[in-house]
């Protein structure tokens, strides 16, 4: 080697040493500040894609209702279906007739009690719940009498109105057992024809529960659930042996559950589920009643 | 040279390191030792500087003893100059990236604040339910320039009592301006926004702004109000107008679009409270919310 002795070289090379570090860890902070920064952009950036892809799917599920016949709607159960979205972008779309659900508003006290307990699986939950409901559904009967006066005999009647406007107010009811809320918030709902559900888009436990059916009757339904045709003889006596708590009358109100499968930039698993109603009066073919988000 | 006797002090009394005896050149400067002692009366020997040239080592260059000696005096005036500049070189880098930093941190943290502000009022706006006051002529909704007050039923992980009541409201001090959200639930039956008693204080965003808010319901009402309480038709459109320090827009007009179209009573096909068939308006409504 030539040159300085090794004694003046190792001091210098410390010196160099010690700049090189210095700007080392200067670059790495840099660097791993934009990274940081890059990541949490792209997170955004996905989050926003997953919420359009999302209403995206809403407006799709909205289409394959109106796409669907209307005599075929009430078989709508929730039963998915996969949809691209162009781009890559795949989603699963479930389509249900809303008035399968456990109508809160309307349901018969009995019927509502043992819907709420199949689906629960908790008698005691169940039992508070639905007294709370009817309690809240009396107090509004009674805050609503205008007068004493009796309607005319040729006046319309009016219909119930409604107690919940939304399910999440069953929230609000604070009962004890909050664990057995999600199962009840997903099979429950605002809308039903005068209390009457309709038992094919209904869930079985929801079925189980009308008062006093018999498992013939019961077995009846289910088949004809999975037949998707109410045709017959046999499934229309039932129908009208339980006229008071199930009805085949067509629904204008439809749930659209979405949930992203995979697609460039986006969370798959994202979901969101609307209630849409068909508005044959408005400028749009569908409004949107509720969002779950 | 011959090796130098134990007590011939005038010769060298050991070799050089590495080396072996030899004989001094003509030219060389004659080694010479001092030999005297301390006040202990311990000798203490003395090497007096020596020529390079006088003991170089067999194939070796002659320099270790220089080696030993360390830097001139010049040498570390040299280095620490080198090493001043680099220092300040150094400095001013760190001052700029330091300072670009800070600008960048709070610009981000600007954007990111404002990013999730303006998200939560998007999603706030567009769950804005359409629930009939009691006097059956309007909705429940309030909206000034400086407040919104709405009911929406808030995500599953947030909520504890089903509906609330949500306020926006823009409040300044010192000149910062805030616009907090705040809530309360919806007590079944309770109408009156004065008596509600506000919580949860939210700031969505603050810092030296200004914030305006206006509505409309186009088409029937294509042109923005300041002002919406009582009416018969909830707005379709809230915009919120973020000005900076200089009056010039902090972002773009922000439109918020309402997205519940319609009233849970349309499923009835009879219901009154459905304004599915009047373009949003409250017509002749007989029947009440709640």
């Amino acid at each position: 080697m030539t040159g300085r002795p090794a004694s003046e070289r190792g001091m210098i090379l410390v010196i160099v040493l010690w700049s090189v570090s210095m700007m080392a860890v200067i670059v790495v902070a840099l660097s791993a500040y934009a990274q940081r920064n890059l990541v949490a952009a792209s997170i955004e950036m996905d989050r926003l894609r997953s919420e359009m892809v999302l209403r995206s799917g809403v407006e799709v599920g909205g289409g394959l209702v109106l796409g669907t016949q209307a005599r075929d709607r009430g078989f709508l159960d929730g039963a998915t279906t996969t949809a691209g979205l162009g781009d890559g972008l795949s989603v699963e779309i479930g389509l249900r007739d809303a008035t399968g659900l456990i109508d809160i508003n309307r349901m018969d006290g009995v019927f509502l009690e043992a819907a709420l307990e199949r689906v629960s699986d908790s008698p005691q939950a169940a039992e508070e719940m639905a007294a709370a409901i009817l309690e809240r559904r009396k107090l509004l009967e009674e805050d609503d009498k205008p007068s004493t006066e009796q309607p005319a005999q040729d006046e319309p009647e009016k219909p119930v109105p409604a107690v919940f406007t939304s399910v999440s107010e069953l929230y609000g009811l604070q009962l004890p057992e909050r664990g057995v809320m999600p199962l009840i918030i997903a099979e429950v709902g605002l809308y039903s024809k005068g209390g009457r559900i309709n038992p094919m888009s209904a869930a079985d436990a929801v079925l189980a529960a009308i008062p006093d059916i018999t498992p013939a009757d019961l077995s009846e339904l289910q088949a004809a659930k999975r037949r998707k045709d109410t045709s017959s003889p046999r499934v229309q006596a039932v129908f009208a042996r339980y006229e008071k708590f199930i009805t085949s009358a067509e629904s204008r109100v439809f749930q659209v559950d979405v949930r992203i499968l995979s697609g460039p930039g986006v969370i798959a698993g994202s979901r969101v589920k609307a209630t849409i109603i068909l508005d044959s009066s408005g400028s749009a073919p569908f409004q949107v009643l509720a969002w779950s988000w | 040279m011959k090796a130098p006797a134990a007590n011939d002090f005038s010769l060298l009394p050991f070799p050089p390191r590495g080396g072996r005896w030899r004989e001094a050149p003509d030219e060389g400067v004659v080694p010479r030792i001092r030999l005297h002692s301390d006040s202990l009366n311990r000798p203490l020997i003395r090497l007096a500087p020596l020529a390079r040239s006088t003991f170089p080592r067999e194939g070796g260059r002659g320099n270790d003893v220089r080696a030993e000696q360390g830097f001139t005096l010049l040498e570390i005036l040299v280095g620490l100059v080198i090493s001043s500049l680099i220092m300040v070189g150094l400095t001013s880098v760190m001052q700029v990236v330091n300072t670009g930093w800070g600008r960048a941190t709070v610009s981000i943290e600007k954007q990111s604040s404002m990013t999730a502000g303006l998200d939560i009022l998007s999603a706030d706006i567009a769950r804005i339910e359409r629930i009939v006051a009691k006097d059956r002529k309007s909705f429940l909704f309030g909206g000034s320039p400086a407040e919104a007050v709405y009911i929406l039923a808030e995500r599953d992980s947030h909520n504890e009592a089903g509906l609330y009541w949500v306020r926006l409201l823009v409040r300044s001090e010192d000149g910062l301006t805030e616009l907090v959200r705040m809530r309360a639930p919806r007590i079944f039956g309770e109408n009156d926004i004065s008596r509600i008693s506000w919580r949860d204080e939210v700031v969505l965003l603050r810092g030296r702004y200004g914030i305006e808010l206006s509505y409309r319901a186009p088409p029937a009402e294509a042109e923005w109000s300041r002002y919406w309480e009582g009416q018969a038709r909830l707005p379709r459109q809230i915009r919120f107008v973020i000005t900076g320090a200089d009056g010039k827009p902090a972002v773009p007009e922000m439109v918020l679009a309402l997205k519940i179209g319609a009233e849970s009573a349309c499923f009835e096909d009879t219901a009154a409270g459905c304004t599915l068939s009047t373009g949003g308006e409250l017509v002749n409504q007989e029947e009440p919310a709640q």
